[in-house]
């Protein structure tokens, strides 16, 4: 059926502003999101710039420097061995990006394609993939992930592995309802009828019309990824000591809480801070990406 | 020979003689003192000084009342032989009654025998009641019981951790109803000491026999405590046994332990009034000495911190890599950082507690520049990387991070491999690592620390589960050293001994050693007549409540 021409000409909605224009807009409207946002942003560079930034050697003790609360050459002060906090807080910064970033991404590889599949294709697929999925989520995450982590040994890639696979339920079953959405959507019956293949419907036209609710779920995962090393790092089963991880080095300042409180105040204050702007971005993007919130 | 009898029999009566002086002196002599967290506790007043306070004076001791006791973890079990847990005797030597005590002071003192004599080198007789002590299961005692108890740990079957220490002893001879005689393989002078441990509880055969491996969770002995109740990894209750056998103790009518993992959580515990008695961790000594709710005991432990070495595993069978390893120690950093000024530097495995402490060795100084040449001459210029198994802990982890970095500087790179303690154990025993840190709690005579740590064939020198290793030269002359120390009666000649023995082990680092300990306890203001005993484990029949 050949389409006219002038209908084709006819723009379904106006010309989208610039990119750097929406993201003003953006601000403007969520300026709490706005400033998670570079907050984050700030850090993700500190984690690169770790070595230039750090004042001290993370690693290097300093015997005559041995638990010194907060000074102006120490602004977050040293631990038991004499290492300065500050530099092993912007170290950290680099952990937890990676951990977050990694494990969100296995978590998003492994579970998107399971609620794709399950959601397309329904039945049986779905019934078997869904109770692996339900099998997954009896399980309290950190507790599944101390398990995962106790079997394979505590280091930095098995902490990433065990976070990510503890996420995987909430993107499968997020994919799969948005799937089952789609699905009987009439531009999906329409790529049916033009004989598109099922891989081809999921990828092209499926897909790219799940991808909000999931990038939103995916900023809100990184908070929640980061927040889970911490943990695990903390219950020292997380990167191993001597590499500087924000929850290890809240593991070493714990007992000392009354003693040494820096040791605690710092890593604290970091996770607060990086797992909140995470939080408030994924509330701002939610807000920013559901059309029914959108004004105008 | 009546004459080398008694000079004999003194000798191991006297055992504790120079203990007693210098235990003497701890308990009484420096209450008050001890203001130690200087961190130059290396030098001058030892900066464990005993601090056992006067501030409550004694009072007629009253009956009743329950002590409630934070532990940090559980016994590994309760049957003397089968738990080998260095805090298993807070709990063991409530519920059983030993042949012989270690006093405070590491002295041989009273327990079920009343008398004891040394007839000839190899032969010890006990002097016993013949009945009157009754068992917590209802069961009558009989002298047939010392035996059978002794010959159980010997029993390999048992598969006892007191059976090494027992080695010696050749067979128990039950001469008659009052009599019974040890017959010793070998002069053994530490035997009185070895009985005042596990190896000489005194067991229930009834009970035994009817609970077969579940002893270890119910057990049955004639001590001053009985065991009622035992939940894993929350408490164990305790009451008194009102048959015990001296009249009048104890005055306790029950201990209470609970288990609470965090000495911080411990310590707020004892300070709102919710905890009778801890043990402190270094990190709040300071504030129990500031608080005047609580009460602060310190004294010096037999205890002290290490790395236990496996010098039959590469690259530890090189005696340059070990004393590198020593050498590249700053210690004064371990004690100030991890342990919080509290203790002393260590100048080897006997402290200042025992008798036979070298106060003529100097913990070893820090040297790089010697540490990096024996890292050299041993073949490794461009440095060498190995394995350093720990199990992870609030201490253990920002130690090992300590120690991986003063042994970096001079080219020895440790992967630190954290596990359960479970695990590390079993691995370290199996010879997957070279050396493992832990501490040691020390014993009661210094022969039981030596032998069992550092002879080659000691229970705990790890060497010696390897099939394939061959003694190295230095390991030859300790082994006839230490087996010579523990053969000799006379103390004088025993201290000469120990104190030659100790400079070789530090010199030739057959072992690498931080800190010597102090105990460390926190007790509520209703605590009266804590006995501190030389051991640091808790003997409490002698306590009592105030209120």
């Amino acid at each position: 059926m050949a389409v006219s021409p002038s209908i084709q000409q006819i723009p379904l909605r106006p010309a989208a502003p610039a990119f750097p224009a929406r993201l003003r807009r953006l601000a403007r409207r969520k300026p709490v999101g706005a400033v998670a946002f570079f907050v984050i942003v700030a850090l993700a560079l500190a984690a690169i710039a770790s070595p230039v930034l750090a004042p001290y050697d993370p690693l290097e003790p300093n015997y005559s420097a041995l638990r010194q609360g907060p000074t102006l050459a120490h602004p977050f002060g040293t631990d038991q061995i004499g290492r300065d906090l500050l530099s092993r807080i912007i170290y950290g910064t680099r952990i937890s990006f990676l951990v977050g970033v990694v494990s969100v991404g296995v978590a998003v590889c492994l579970g998107t394609p399971i609620g794709l599949v399950a959601g397309y294709f329904r039945g049986a697929v779905d019934e078997v993939l869904m109770r692996v999925i339900d099998g997954i989520s009896a399980f309290p995450s950190l507790v599944l992930a101390l398990a995962i982590v106790a079997v394979l040994k505590p280091s930095l890639v098995n902490v990433m592995v065990a976070v990510g696979l503890t996420s995987i339920p909430i993107f499968a079953r997020l994919t799969r309802s948005q799937v089952l959405s789609l699905r009987e959507r009439d531009f999906i019956l329409a790529a049916t009828s033009t004989g598109a293949s099922d891989l081809r419907i999921m990828l092209r036209h499926i897909m790219p019309n799940a991808m909000s609710p999931l990038i939103v779920q995916a900023t809100l995962g990184l908070g929640i990824a980061i927040l889970a090393e911490a943990s695990l790092g903390y219950l020292g089963v997380g990167v191993q000591p001597p590499t500087p991880t924000w929850g290890g080095i809240l593991n070493q300042g714990a007992p000392l809480i009354e003693r040494a409180p820096w040791l605690s105040i710092a890593p604290g204050a970091a996770i607060f801070t990086l797992v909140l702007s995470f939080n408030l971005l994924g509330d701002a993007l939610r807000d920013a990406l559901d059309p029914r919130q959108r004004k105008g | 020979m009546p004459a080398t009898r008694i000079s004999r029999r003194r000798a191991l009566q006297g055992f504790g003689g120079g203990a007693a002086a210098f235990g003497a002196s701890v308990l009484f002599g420096a209450c008050g003192g001890g203001d130690d967290d200087s961190g130059s506790s290396s030098e001058g007043t030892p900066a464990h000084a005993d601090t056992r306070a006067t501030a409550i004076p004694s009072a007629t001791a009253k009956t009743g009342g329950t002590l409630r006791v934070a532990l940090s973890g559980d016994p590994t079990g309760l049957d003397p032989s089968t738990s080998r847990g260095g805090n298993d005797h807070n709990w063991l030597y409530s519920i059983f009654d030993n042949l012989v005590n270690n006093d405070p002071t590491f002295q041989v003192s009273k327990g079920i025998a009343e008398k004891w004599e040394v007839v000839d080198d190899l032969t010890v007789t006990f002097t016993v009641p013949a009945s009157g002590i009754t068992y917590h299961d209802g069961t009558a005692y009989s002298a047939q019981d010392i035996k059978a108890t002794i010959d159980r740990h010997l029993d390999p079957a048992t598969k006892s951790f007191a059976a090494g220490s027992l080695g010696s002893v050749d067979k128990v001879i039950v001469s008659d109803s009052t009599h019974v005689t040890f017959k010793l393989k070998t002069i053994t002078a530490s035997l009185f000491a070895i009985l005042g441990d596990r190896a000489g509880m005194i067991l229930s055969p009834t009970a035994v026999q009817k609970l077969g491996e579940d002893f270890t969770n119910k057990p049955v002995g004639s001590g001053p405590m009985k065991l009622d109740n035992w939940a894993v990894g929350a408490s164990q209750k305790m009451s008194k046994f009102a048959q015990y056998r001296k009249q009048g103790y104890p005055y306790l009518d029950g201990i209470d332990v609970q288990i609470v993992p965090n000495s911080s959580v411990q310590f707020a515990n004892l300070r709102s009034g919710n905890t009778d008695l801890i043990q402190l961790g270094q990190k709040d000594v300071d504030a129990a000495k500031k608080d005047s709710s609580v009460q602060f005991v310190q004294w010096p432990s037999t205890g002290y911190t290490q790395v236990n070495l496996n010098i039959s595993q590469k690259p530890l069978n090189d005696i340059r890599i070990r004393q590198a390893m020593t050498y590249a120690l700053n210690r004064q950093a371990i004690l100030d950082g991890i342990y919080f000024g509290v203790g002393t530097l260590a100048n080897g495995p006997i402290t200042q507690a025992l008798w036979a402490y070298n106060s003529n060795l100097k913990p070893i100084q820090e040297d790089l520049k010697k540490a990096k040449e024996l890292v050299t001459a041993a073949g490794y210029p461009n440095g060498i990387t190995f394995d350093f198994l720990i199990t992870a802990g609030e201490e253990n982890t920002p130690l090992s991070e300590m120690l991986k970095a003063q042994w970096a500087r001079v080219g020895l790179n440790v992967n630190i491999v954290p596990v359960t303690a479970t695990q590390a154990t079993t691995d370290y025993r199996d010879q997957k690592y070279p050396f493992f840190l832990t501490g040691f709690s020390g014993r009661a005579d210094p022969d039981l620390t030596i032998f069992d740590n550092f002879h080659s064939t000691g229970a705990f020198n790890r060497a010696s589960f390897n099939k394939s290793y061959t003694k190295e030269e230095s390991q030859v002359t300790l082994d006839q050293k230490i087996e010579k120390a523990r053969q000799v009666y006379d103390q004088a000649q025993r201290k000469a001994l120990y104190d030659e023995i100790q400079k070789q082990i530090v010199e030739n680092a057959h072992g690498i050693f931080f800190t010597h300990q102090s105990n460390l306890v926190g007790l509520s203001k209703r605590v009266r007549n804590f006995t501190n005993y030389g051991d640091g484990k808790l003997r409490l029949h002698e306590a009592w409540l105030d209120g």
